[in-house]
């Protein structure tokens, strides 16, 4: 669980910076690092881009009911949003490291 | 001082309407003074919000006393800046000024205010006051704390201006805003166009996800808003989820938006939300996306307008779908489409206006509008734009006038090769800037926002030889995920403009 879960942190941070140009080296990007305002300072177009990225890397549809400042706030309410969609990109990591 | 002329309405707004007339045509002073009385009068659910903070109408009246109150010996009568959050604080302190009769700049920050250190050196200098709304640890509207800081001790010594005017920045593409003087009548003439072409009546619920202070937000959303006694929500921070939480909680029948929003919209979320009506602003959005827009969002409208005049044309919800999708629709009452002296030899002409309820001037250095010969010519406003009227009275903006250079002796104007750009399939959208002088003429610039399909600037330039004469194809390609967008909405050309001093250019 906890591998997984730091599996899933690391995943997040390296998207954050080869995707969306995250402008704070990745060894900045801690699990509790505000996504917006007083940490990676995303704009409204990051959000988009991080919302397709994710779904797009763990092959999953986020439900428009989740889409919530407090799902969103950093990495570590992210993870624990994902983890509740069992995307099929985290079960294949689960099978592989069982 | 213009009135406004009476006239049948198209539809049943009454009383909304009623009002607006007499306060239009009455002495300033007393009408302001009588749309505070008509506050009580609204529904009291009817409430104007941020989110966290609310005020229903009827408590207007005490939340304004309580900020004059606290404003008596802070500050002198003179023009003060109101710092432009996006929070009901803001809204009573410019409802305060408006009803008071005192002039204020509606000034956007682009820093955190929390330190209190102002800018000074940008602000105007007939400004001494500043007045910042603290709504953080405010519970309720009562607890809310007006800062007000001054530029220096001792320096308020400005006095009440005869005419009060109400100052907003122009977009800022170019350095230093210029400020816009607006009388409050003038302002208020806009909004009740906005109020009319919208019909936004006191049952509508409108959300602002954009920067309230700035024309399309302040004199088209907010305004007429509050003139119709509608509920009005602001979001204080703008993206993607606080829009679409404010939009759950305040379920809106009208939404402002811009076009980058919408494609926002249209890209991430999964389900669509109808509303009453959706205006589109501060930029054209194309027709494609328009479609898809209205298809999950229901009615939509475009707004043409400018900082300069506020709303000049709009499309209205009794139009058909085609006349919305395809142009920025008719021009508001009492607005004049003018003869411009300087049309262009290629047939595309500047769009000059008359407009009753544009702005007085820019502000000079005592805060005193001036007008600029070179946009204001017996009484007619030139834009910097592009367009004509069709045959249904339907406003056809083409681009921007300054966007034209002259190649192989050819004027070619950047909005005709704009839109044979994003005519090319993959081409979402594309802007082109002039760049350094060369034997044929300034160098075109094309940057491009792509679709899903990838094509590289080879790609591009040969497609654009089937469709644009050889003087009109770009030199250079700049291939992009995103346009870098101002607030505002409008395409950041200071930004685009930097990228080519960088490696970007695909050549």
């Amino acid at each position: 669980m906890t591998a997984r879960r730091d599996w899933l942190i690391e995943q997040m941070r390296q998207l954050l910076v080869e995707k969306l140009e995250v402008r704070v080296p990745v060894t900045e990007i801690h699990a509790r690092t505000p996504l917006f305002q007083g940490g990676l300072g995303l704009n409204s177009f990051a959000v988009v881009d991080l919302i397709s990225q994710l779904e797009q890397r763990f092959q999953f549809q986020f439900r428009e009911a989740d889409f919530r400042e407090e799902h969103f706030r950093d990495l570590q309410s992210l993870a624990d949003l994902l983890e509740s969609y069992h995307p099929a990109g985290l079960m294949a990591l689960k099978e592989a490291t069982a | 001082m213009y009135g406004v002329k009476r006239k049948t309405c198209d539809r049943e707004s009454g009383y909304t309407w009623d009002i607006l007339l007499r306060f239009i045509n009455f002495e300033e002073r007393r009408c302001l003074m009588s749309w505070l009385d008509r506050f009580a009068a609204h529904p009291a659910g009817h409430v104007l919000t941020d989110g966290r903070l609310s005020v229903n109408y009827a408590e207007l009246p005490e939340a304004l006393a309580r900020l004059e109150a606290g404003a008596s010996g802070s500050a002198q009568g003179g023009p003060v800046i109101i710092a432009g959050q996006n929070d009901v604080g803001t809204i009573i302190a410019v409802l305060s000024c408006l009803l008071s009769g005192r002039s204020f700049y509606f000034w956007r920050p682009t820093m955190d205010l929390r330190d209190s250190t102002l800018p000074w050196d940008d602000l105007p200098e007939f400004c001494t006051t500043a007045i910042i709304a603290r709504c953080d640890n405010a519970t309720a509207v009562a607890n809310v704390r007006y800062e007000f800081i001054s530029r220096a001790e001792d320096t308020d010594v400005s006095s009440r201006q005869a005419v009060p005017y109400i100052y907003l920045g122009t977009s800022g593409t170019t350095a230093r805003p210029k400020l816009a003087a607006y009388t409050s009548e003038r302002l208020i003439g806009n909004a009740v166009n906005c109020v009319r072409r919208f019909q936004i009546t006191a049952e509508d619920r409108v959300l602002l996800p954009l920067p309230l202070a700035h024309m399309y937000g302040f004199g088209a959303a907010f305004l007429p808003a509050v003139l119709a006694g509608a509920s009005f929500r602001l979001l204080p921070t703008v993206n993607l989820l606080t829009f679409l939480q404010a939009e759950r909680e305040f379920d809106p029948t009208v939404v402002f938006l811009t076009p980058a929003l919408a494609h926002q919209l249209i890209t991430a979320r999964k389900q669509g939300k109808r509303y009453r009506l959706t205006a589109m602003g501060a930029d054209r959005i194309d027709p494609e996306s328009f479609a898809r827009y209205e298809e999950r969002h229901g009615c939509t409208v475009c707004v043409y307008g400018s900082t300069e005049l506020g709303a000049i044309a709009s499309g209205s919800p009794d139009d058909s779908f085609e006349r919305r999708q395809n142009s920025s629709g008719h021009l508001l009452d009492d607005v004049q489409l003018a003869a411009c002296p300087d049309d262009h030899a290629d047939g595309s002409a500047t769009l000059c206006f008359v407009h009753p309820f544009g702005m007085s001037g820019y502000a000079n250095s005592r805060g005193e509008p001036e007008l600029p010969a070179d946009l204001f010519r017996d009484g007619v406003y030139l834009t910097r734009d592009l367009g004509e009227l069709d045959a249904h009275g339907d406003l056809h903006v083409r681009g921007r006038r300054d966007d034209c250079v002259k190649r192989d002796g050819y004027l070619v104007a950047f909005a005709d090769v704009e839109r044979a750009l994003e005519s090319l399939p993959g081409v979402s959208r594309a802007i082109i800037m002039g760049g350094e002088a060369t034997p044929r003429g300034i160098a075109l610039i094309a940057f491009c926002v792509m679709e899903e399909r990838p094509c590289t600037a080879t790609e591009l330039r040969r497609a654009c030889l089937t469709h644009l004469p050889d003087h009109a194809v770009p030199d250079q390609f700049v291939i992009l995920d995103q346009l870098p967008l101002l607030s505002t909405g409008k395409p950041d050309r200071r930004a685009l403009h930097s990228l080519l001093t960088t490696n970007t250019i695909d050549s």
